[in-house]
């Protein structure tokens, strides 16, 4: 049994000796990321992955990307997942995160979306980038395998040009999805990213979406 | 090599299946278009399909763009399809046709090319002869045309068909990633514009 939080029923202290984590994320390459595992109450992650699978998902299909997601959980009516937003959204948590990413981040507002990859299903990689968005995440809420795939590949990449900018060349780490993990990383001209293929009867559940600039 | 005068189907040399290919072609909506079926002859199908399995094509990949592997279409092959595609595709687009460029594709599993302007011509009169031999449809790879309202135009993965398309600037494809239910199959096919 972990210790709760005084932060908040959702937290892990043993996980928020950060002193340590700006250095960790600010260095890790790619691109500044972190992984923290175990980060919440397990008892409410498996409550919230309950809740989270009664939501309506839509199938999303295009050139860059299929698979199944919710409509925007702001105006999910769920009381659980409505919680986890609030504790998202934490001035307690957002504190951290800004003094870990060193960003000012909106207290106010995030982006927050439930997705199910399976089988053949895939996110082509791409940077994030869009008005607004300061660090990405990632809360996962199945547990793959290295062979289910699934991964969250990151990549490195390369300054081209003026008008190319930064191109991503090749993956530089998978991230592969675990039950309670929380993954984060700045969103840059350099966070090249996808969500590689889903290739055996499986499903990778989370929640993700990204946190935004004050 | 293909060493044949006529390369089309004999049913698409009557002209009354021409004039009716070519009124589909004009009235097709959203983007005017056409796929023909059986296209080739059986000599050339077979001649086409062997060729594939042997020209070095070379894989490339930009991950935010595209990933398969592509060869030019070696230029004998080149001027015998010219023969017998452009008098064809020219009664069927209204529009004397003088040159045929063509390229070689080869797409297997995690191959996709993504729906961007800079990889694609402003406007033009496109082509896709389909040389894929076997394919499990479950697995992508689809060749799809949207023209940026919405409308969209799939083009059939079927061996031997023929596609015509009309490409305006608004017009661009993208080709539909193939996932692990290819299997160690791939898809082929020859892909250009007419001018």
């Amino acid at each position: 049994m972990h210790p709760a939080s005084k932060i908040s029923p959702w937290i892990l202290t043993s996980n928020l000796k950060s002193s340590r984590l700006h250095d960790t994320y600010i260095k890790a390459l790619p691109f500044p990321h972190l992984e923290i595992t175990h980060f919440f109450n397990p008892y409410l992650a498996k409550k919230l992955t309950q809740e989270l699978l009664k939501e309506p998902f839509e199938e999303k299909k295009a050139d860059l990307f299929h698979f199944f997601q919710t409509n925007d959980l702001n105006t999910s009516k769920n009381k659980t997942i409505q919680e986890f937003r609030q504790f998202l959204l934490s001035p307690n948590l957002l504190n951290i995160l800004q003094e870990i990413t060193q960003k000012k981040l909106n207290l106010q507002s995030i982006d927050l979306f439930g997705s199910i990859y399976q089988d053949t299903h895939f996110l082509l990689p791409h940077d994030d980038r869009l008005e607004g968005r300061a660090i990405a995440f990632i809360y996962y809420l199945s547990d793959l395998t290295q062979q289910d795939g699934g991964a969250l590949a990151l990549y490195n990449s390369k300054y081209l040009s003026a008008q190319k900018r930064n191109q991503p060349t090749t993956v530089a780490k998978r991230i592969i999805p675990q039950f309670n993990k929380f993954v984060f990383f700045e969103v840059s001209t350099k966070s090249f990213h996808e969500v590689e293929e889903i290739i055996k009867n499986t499903q990778r559940v989370a929640l993700s979406g990204w946190f935004l600039y004050a | 090599m293909l060493n044949s005068t006529q390369m089309l189907n004999s049913i698409y040399l009557n002209q009354s299946v021409q004039t009716q290919v070519r009124d589909a072609f004009s009235n097709a909506t959203p983007i005017p278009s056409i796929t023909l079926y059986e296209t080739l002859n059986l000599t050339t199908l077979t001649a086409l399909c062997e060729s594939m399995l042997t020209l070095h094509f070379k894989h490339t990949k930009n991950p935010l763009l595209y990933s398969f592997a592509t060869v030019p279409l070696p230029q004998n092959i080149q001027k015998e399809l010219s023969a017998s595609l452009l008098p064809f595709v020219s009664y069927i687009t209204k529009k004397k046709r003088t040159k045929l460029s063509l390229t070689a594709y080869k797409l297997s599993w995690k191959d996709y090319q993504i729906l961007h302007d800079s990889l694609q011509p402003q406007k033009s009169t496109q082509i896709i002869i389909d040389l894929t031999p076997v394919w499990n449809l479950e697995a992508g790879g689809t060749i799809t045309y949207v023209d940026g309202t919405g409308e969209y135009l799939s083009v059939p993965i079927k061996n031997n068909t023929l596609t015509i398309i009309e490409k305006n600037k608004d017009v661009n494809h993208f080709i539909q990633y193939i996932n692990n239910k290819a299997k160690t199959q791939s898809r082929y096919f020859l892909m250009g514009t007419v001018e």
